[in-house]
């Protein structure tokens, strides 16, 4: 059972009132063996519940230097990049390389593709070289420029100079 | 402007201790409390200290101190049924190192007191009366109006009172 004030009874033992009103109170609960009580109560249970959990210092600073780093990394971890997905990671790309690998052998057993195609050009290239010349010395010693018309041996256009 | 490693270093001894005093109690247990509290200031490097006013990093760090234990108190109960399904069918008593911890008879009897309360009755009577912070405070940290606090506190007290009372008389 309360009287009506004392819900003011725990503000007044949080500061949360003013002067006026504390003096006020504190007239009243003078009078009022239900506010004085109240008040008491309060008090008390005040002090027990600030003597709970008593964490002692050094305890806390042993745990907490242990704890904290191994956390630190173990967290950063688990948010930059969790286990099982790295793994998963690590799967996906090694068949996808044993994959592609296997794909490069079946198509040029022997010479590669590239050395295929540079024996090609090669060979295409020197039959350009060849009617591309630009300086032809004539019997007087003239130089005489021929302007050659450049084909290639399948009789497709292609730049003069060539290649090489 | 940021902290420096001194500042930090001070934030830390500052609110370490009583982060963990206040989860202790909110938890009933000592368990997570360390781990959450540890948690705490790593989520405050993570955000960024830069970031939050130096005179609201306290109630900050109390905000997401007291969101945690939230999340551990629901995987609790949650953990607390299969814990008891799981003692029917095996007719095996389990027990938490939590339940070997040696209290005093009076504070065991405040932590069952406080256990009774609703969370936020309780969230709020502990921000009160070990961190004395003021009611405005609280409603920061809680991110609820002063009136709230207010009502909550009170009703807190008179909860504990009556249970208080009724445990004396029997």
């Amino acid at each position: 059972m309360n009287c009506d004030k004392t819900e003011k009874i725990s503000e007044m033992i949080d500061g949360e009132l003013s002067p006026e009103e504390t003096e006020e109170l504190s007239q009243h609960i003078e009078n009022c063996a239900l506010c004085e009580s109240a008040r008491n109560d309060f008090l008390f249970f005040r002090e027990q519940i600030k003597s709970l959990a008593e964490v002692s210092p050094s305890s806390v600073r042993q745990n907490t230097e242990q704890g904290l780093w191994k956390r630190f990394f173990k967290k950063r971890l688990e948010i930059s990049f969790p286990v099982p997905v790295f793994a998963l990671s690590l799967v996906i790309i090694s068949v996808l390389g044993l994959w592609a690998w296997s794909v490069s052998r079946k198509d040029s057993p022997g010479k590669s593709v590239t050395e295929k195609q540079i024996q090609k050009n090669n060979s295409s290239d020197s039959q350009n070289i060849a009617e591309t010349s630009l300086a032809r010395f004539d019997g007087g010693g003239r130089a005489e420029i021929y302007t050659v018309k450049n084909q290639s041996v399948d009789g497709s256009a292609k730049q003069p100079g060539g290649v090489k | 402007m940021g902290l420096n490693h001194q500042e930090i270093a001070a934030i830390f001894n500052e609110n370490y201790t009583g982060l963990c005093r206040f989860l202790e109690s909110l938890l009933g247990k000592t368990g997570e409390a360390q781990e959450i509290a540890q948690d705490c200031f790593l989520r405050l490097c993570r955000a960024g200290y830069e970031e939050i006013p130096t005179a609201e990093i306290r109630f900050w760090l109390f905000r997401v101190a007291r969101n945690l234990a939230l999340d551990e108190l629901r995987k609790e109960q949650t953990r607390f049924k299969f814990r008891d399904l799981t003692a029917k069918i095996f007719s095996a008593k389990i027990s938490s190192p939590e339940e070997k911890l040696e209290l005093s008879q009076m504070q065991k009897e405040i932590r069952d007191l406080l256990k009774f309360l609703p969370e936020y009755q309780r969230s709020t009577l502990l921000l009160r009366e070990q961190e004395e912070m003021s009611y405005r405070e609280i409603a920061l940290v809680l991110n609820v109006s002063e009136a709230k606090v207010k009502v909550d506190i009170f009703r807190a007290r008179s909860s504990l009172r009556d249970e208080w009372q009724k445990r004396q008389k029997k």
